[in-house]
């Protein structure tokens, strides 16, 4: 095993370290500098940032391997280190990057909140996590860092933990995406067992068979549903908007639901071509049950939250089916406009919202800010726009990407153009809604410029400057996306499914119909009822029987053999003290008996002497009559 | 080494506690130099031996017995790990109240008795050790225990000595059939130095045969061993014993018994069943890996009915020390180390679960999980310190129980490859992570969250102390450290898996 690559590059330790610092140092901080922790944070990850920009421009083409032995097992060893490539590089920019923006954002959003400095920690250990996962260029890590962003997912969803509704979801999203690890975990078993090393840049290298590609993609493909809520395991992300409106931006949109299909991309050479279809499959689905659930909400957060899975589906299915490029350039897109639709939709819930009571996030009340939040609004048009695929953003080149690999399977060709119009469709209808003039929200808070500036910083990001010089090109200056011949006609499509989404949004929701659709249409409901019936019911059941098993069964044997082993020795007892003891008690009593009688021959009495004499004359006298009477 | 062992019942007149925290510090100093002295290439380290007692048996030959005591990489783990928590388990026990002089006269007999037992290299000399951690176990529930005190301790009692009688059986078949080279005098010997060594089996002994399947010598001696050690550790079905005894026991009993007194049962296994027995062991590895699944499911899903939290603790002991015996069924060097690292790490992390109990449960006088709600909210330190324990004992990543559990795991699916045991037994065993995530962050859910509610009433819940803190820092210290450096540990872990397989295979060629 070749673990003595010694690419070093200070820069990654460094920039992987500053966060941790930051994790440390807030909650050291905390109890008395409170107010300081939320400058630290955000200067550490401005340095952190720094860093991998410097990385980022180094390693633009490329790659370079550094590993270093973590622990050894007998004669193996497990190493530690990073493995740069442009894909990962790129990645770990934007993790930075958004991280960076969402802390600055904070500064303004949690103002006066409690717990900040808990708060802050966690956001920096989720960064220095989502960044070892990476980089690390050993499986095993990687494993390690893809559990630790699901802590501290799990800490920021529970952030206001008073509330009952935030610890059940952050319990839940834990759960979800504890069922997925054991999907990688298993998968890094089978690798282990086969393939003997977890090493990527080794494993990159070995021809593994076709069954053991289908299996570990298998258990990958369960990992990347969990963390990247793909079907079946979609249900915890809508929940998860419990958590503060930025840690939504960073995690559950921009970053950690997008490391599932960060590693699809990575693993994808592990991927036999039955599992890439069922990836495929998963994908798709989840594309419509996403845009499905979005179109069914109300809740700014949680048609975004929707719209996320619905993006991730459709990632999935672009890595599944057209290019890992291709669907890691809608990944990087995505991060963007996603996280500037969160963090807009969070600047207009604190805009409307009022101190001490529930954030108010239903569109349906939040119209009537154009007058006094015009540049939210805007920033947040942009990134509607971007994930409807409007041209001249990112997101627009990025599905165009997809669509041209896809163009020769008319059938995904069709698929993936009517979940484009879904997706526009729900775009446009959240728009509709923040845009009218009415009904003028309660109250109004200004959104103070710290939270506008990441706002407009990712609104910009979020046009096609964000991927390409050339708007109608994904041409780019990112050398990790290949170049894709362009047909003129996939745009052509693309820009007619535009047009009609938007057209039936303006037919539909121009109105701002306000009828809530009744639960059962919202695909939560059945999931939520299905992990219900299929896992938690049949484990508390079971539960309560092995409880009851061990309580009267197991016990139960235990007691009645004690029971009967004390039965037993008071039936051994008595038979001891009637039977045996009387039986010896009897011969005692006899010679005792006996021995008094005798005695009293030699007693020395008259009397009994003389009671003697006459019972031995009486004797023999009746001898003597009795020999007469026969003779 | 054989200092360590000084330690014997002072009955001082005054201040007990005192001379038991000078002795647990005196420990934990020598143990400090025994490890700066430690040498991970050499076998054996401080070994010490002196005769014991020699019987002539006419044509028997020699009953003879000899004090032999020495640390490797496998013991010198655990040895460090009872230094460390015996010594935790005097400062939680600082203020206990009746009975002084007897309880810190039994805590002394059961500290020297369980190291005595992890030292212990003649058979005779472990089992006498082993069955004297029983008698002040027994008293010390008995005595200072809960309401159902009695109960628990003599059910811990009845089923360890029943455990006992089969390994004393094991043991006698073994003395058997073995001889020691140096004195031919001797017919047979304890020495475990010996019995490891299949040169020393004796032609014609009741082990001298090739077959290992049910049914057989070999079979039957480590069936009775297993048996023995399975209870000790414990094992389903033969658990029973330890949620009593866990709730029953006052804190620093209940952490002895978690972190040390269990580890026993996984200890005399590697010690010497396995290495003398090892194409049974092989045999019935599907077995053994068997009851370890069923210990890591059953376990767990008790831990999700409990009510009471020290119950639940309980029962998560049970599942993963089913890990323990999943690596040890495995027989591959990542597993067999797994199962060393999974009993040291469990061994720190349950001590700390135990103590988090006890220090909510001296403050309220109640464990029910139902009875509290949004502790988070009053005791931040203690919430925090639940949170890591309750995290390292899942398995996350940074903390000890993390690298034991996935080293078992490398070490059953490599298992599984070899046809060792089935795959499915390696892919059910990864559902326990599952479910112990799903107890734990239920609990945290129930206790922890929400708005603040406790049936005990708000006021006794006092910030904790420092010697709260003193017994609780080092023991989150290094979960932490094992975790994030396994290489610590594992240093003298790799060279005692690697002397064990070795003796392992060339057994079973």
């Amino acid at each position: 095993m070749n673990v003595a690559s010694t690419d070093w590059n200070a820069w990654v330790p460094i920039a992987l370290a500053l966060p941790l610092v930051s994790f440390v140092v807030s909650f050291w901080m905390g109890p008395r500098y409170g107010w300081l922790v939320p400058l630290m944070a955000t200067a550490l990850l401005l340095a952190g940032w720094v860093c991998t920009t410097v990385i980022l421009v180094d390693h633009s083409a490329g790659t370079s391997h550094f590993a270093v032995p973590w622990f050894s097992l007998g004669t193996d060893v497990i190493p530690i280190g990073w493995w740069l490539s442009p894909r990962s590089v790129t990645m770990l920019w934007v993790v930075y990057t958004i991280s960076l923006l969402v802390h600055v954002y904070s500064i303004g959003y949690m103002a006066g909140e409690g717990g900040i400095a808990r708060y802050f920690a966690w956001l920096g250990f989720f960064t220095f996590a989502m960044g070892g996962l990476v980089v690390s260029s050993n499986l095993l890590v990687t494993f390690c860092c893809w559990e630790l962003v699901g802590l501290s997912s799990y800490r920021l969803i529970g952030h206001w933990h008073q509330q009952p509704a935030a610890g059940a979801a952050a319990t839940k999203a834990f759960l979800v995406n504890r069922l997925g690890d054991i999907g990688l975990l298993v998968a890094l078993m089978l690798l282990w067992s086969r393939a003997g090393t977890l090493d990527m840049p080794a494993l990159t290298a070995m021809a593994l068979s076709e069954e053991t590609k289908t299996a570990v993609g298998l258990c990958v493909l369960l990992a990347l549903a969990g963390k990247s809520a793909q079907f079946p395991l979609l249900h915890w992300l809508p929940d998860a908007m419990a958590g503060p409106t930025p840690v939504s931006a960073l995690i559950h949109a921009a970053t950690m639901v997008a490391a599932g299909v960060y590693l699809f991309v990575q693993l994808h050479f592990l991927f036999s071509a039955d599992a890439l279809a069922v990836a495929a499959v998963v994908g798709l689905l989840t594309l419509f049950v996403g845009g499905w659930g979005a179109l069914t909400q109300f809740d700014v957060k949680k048609i975004l939250a929707y719209s996320t899975i619905s993006q991730l589906g459709l990632m999935v299915a672009g890595v599944a089916l057209a290019s890992p490029e291709a669907g890691f350039a809608h990944l990087f897109t995505h991060a963007f406009f996603k996280a500037g639709l969160f963090l807009g939709a969070g600047a207009l819930i604190h805009a409307v919202s009022r101190h001490g009571h529930a954030p108010q996030q239903d569109i349906r009340h939040m119209g009537g800010l154009w007058q006094s939040h015009r540049l939210v609004l805007v920033c947040f048009a942009v990134c509607a726009a971007s994930l409807a695929g409007m041209p001249l953003t990112s997101g627009f080149l990025s599905k165009e990407g997809l669509l041209l690999h896809v163009r020769h399977h008319s059938f995904y060709f069709g698929v993936m153009a009517t979940a484009s119009f879904v997706t526009t469709l729900y775009s446009a209808r959240m728009v509709f809604y923040l845009l009218s003039p009415t009904p003028q929200a309660a109250a109004t808070h200004p959104v103070p410029a710290i939270m506008q500036l990441p706002l407009f910083v990712l609104s910009v990001g979020s046009l096609f400057i964000g991927l390409s010089a050339s708007p109608l090109s994904i041409q780019s200056w990112w050398p990790v996306f290949d170049a894709i011949e362009s047909a003129p006609w996939v745009m052509v499509v693309s820009l007619a499914v535009l047009v009609v989404g938007v057209g039936v949004a303006w037919r539909l929701y121009r109105h701002r119909p306000t009828a809530t659709l009744h639960a059962r249409w919202v695909p939560q409901t059945w999931l939520d009822a299905a992990q219900k019936h299929i896992a938690v019911t049949p484990a508390l059941q079971a539960s309560r029987l092995t409880h009851h098993a061990d309580r009267r069964w197991l016990d139960g044997v235990l007691h009645a053999a004690s029971y009967g082993y004390v039965t037993c020795s008071f039936v051994i007892g008595w038979v001891d003290r009637v039977l045996i003891d009387g039986w010896v008690t009897t011969v005692t009593h006899a010679a005792k008996g006996g021995g008094k009688l005798f005695r009293s021959l030699v007693n020395g009495k008259i009397q009994s002497y003389l009671a003697w004499g006459m019972l031995a004359l009486l004797s023999f006298m009746v001898w003597m009559l009795y020999q007469l009477a026969h003779r | 080494m054989g200092l360590l062992l000084l330690v014997v019942p002072v009955r001082f007149q005054s201040v007990f506690r005192m001379a038991a925290l000078v002795v647990g510090v005196a420990q934990l100093i020598l143990f400090a130099l025994l490890l700066a002295s430690f040498d991970a290439s050499q076998p054996w380290h401080g070994l010490e031996q002196a005769a014991w007692f020699s019987i002539d048996l006419g044509t028997w030959g020699k009953l003879q017995a000899s004090y032999l005591v020495a640390v490797d990489g496998l013991s010198v783990g655990l040895v460090g790990l009872s230094v460390l928590v015996l010594l935790l388990a005097v400062v939680s026990s600082w203020h206990v109240q009746e009975n002084i002089k007897g309880y810190w006269s039994l805590l002394l007999i059961l500290n020297g008795s369980i190291i005595g037992s992890f030292c212990a290299l003649d058979l005779l000399l472990f089992y006498v050790f082993f069955e004297f951690m029983l008698i002040p176990m027994y008293f010390l529930i008995g005595i200072w225990g809960g309401p159902r005190r009695e109960y628990a301790s003599i059910k811990f009692f009845l089923y360890t000595l029943a455990g006992s009688i089969f390994i004393l059986m094991g043991i006698i078949l073994v003395y058997l059939s073995y001889q020691d080279p140096t004195q031919p005098a001797v017919a047979h010997t304890f020495n475990i130095l010996h019995i490891t060594n299949p040169l020393q089996l004796l032609i014609d002994s009741p082990l001298y045969t090739a077959d290992a399947t049910l049914g057989s010598y070999r079979g039957w001696t480590f069936l009775l061993f297993f048996l023995g050690f399975a209870i000790k550790l414990p094992a389903v079905p033969l658990h029973t014993w330890l949620p009593d005894a866990h709730v029953e026991a006052p804190t620093a009993i209940s952490v002895i018994l978690a972190a040390l007194l269990l580890k026993i049962g996984g200890y005399g296994l590697l010690r010497f069943v396995y290495p003398v027995l090892p194409d049974a062991a092989q045999h019935f590895s599907p077995w053994v890996a068997g009851v370890g699944l069923l210990s890591i499911i059953y376990g767990a899903m008790n831990a999700l009915a409990s009510k009471d939290l020290k119950r639940l603790v309980a029962y998560s002991s049970v599942s993963h020390m089913g890990f323990v015996l999943l690596g040890l069924a495995s027989g591959t060097s990542e597993g067999v180390g797994g199962a060393v690292y999974q009993m040291i790490s469990h061994g720190l992390i349950s001590a700390m679960l135990f103590l988090l109990v006890g220090v909510l449960y001296d403050r309220t006088h109640d464990r029910q999980i139902s009875h509290y709600s949004g502790l988070a909210e009053r005791m931040k330190p203690f919430t925090a310190f639940v949170l890591i324990a309750f995290f390292a004992s899942m398995g996350i990543p940074g903390f000890s129980g993390f690298i034991g559990e996935v080293m078992i795991f490398l070490g059953a699916f490599r298992a599984a490859e070899l046809g060792i045991f089935g795959l499915w037994i390696a892919i059910t065993a990864t559902t326990g992570l599952l479910l112990g995530a799903a107890y734990y962050l239920w609990t945290i859910q129930r206790m922890f969250f929400g708005p603040f509610h406790s049936r005990a009433g708000e006021h006794n819940l006092v910030p904790l102390t420092t010697r709260e803190y003193v017994m609780l820092l080092p023991l989150a210290v290094a979960t932490i450290l094992l975790g994030v450096f396994p290489q610590l540990l594992l240093h003298y872990i790799n060279p005692f898996v690697q002397a064990f397989l070795v003796s392992f295979s060339s057994l079973t060629d």
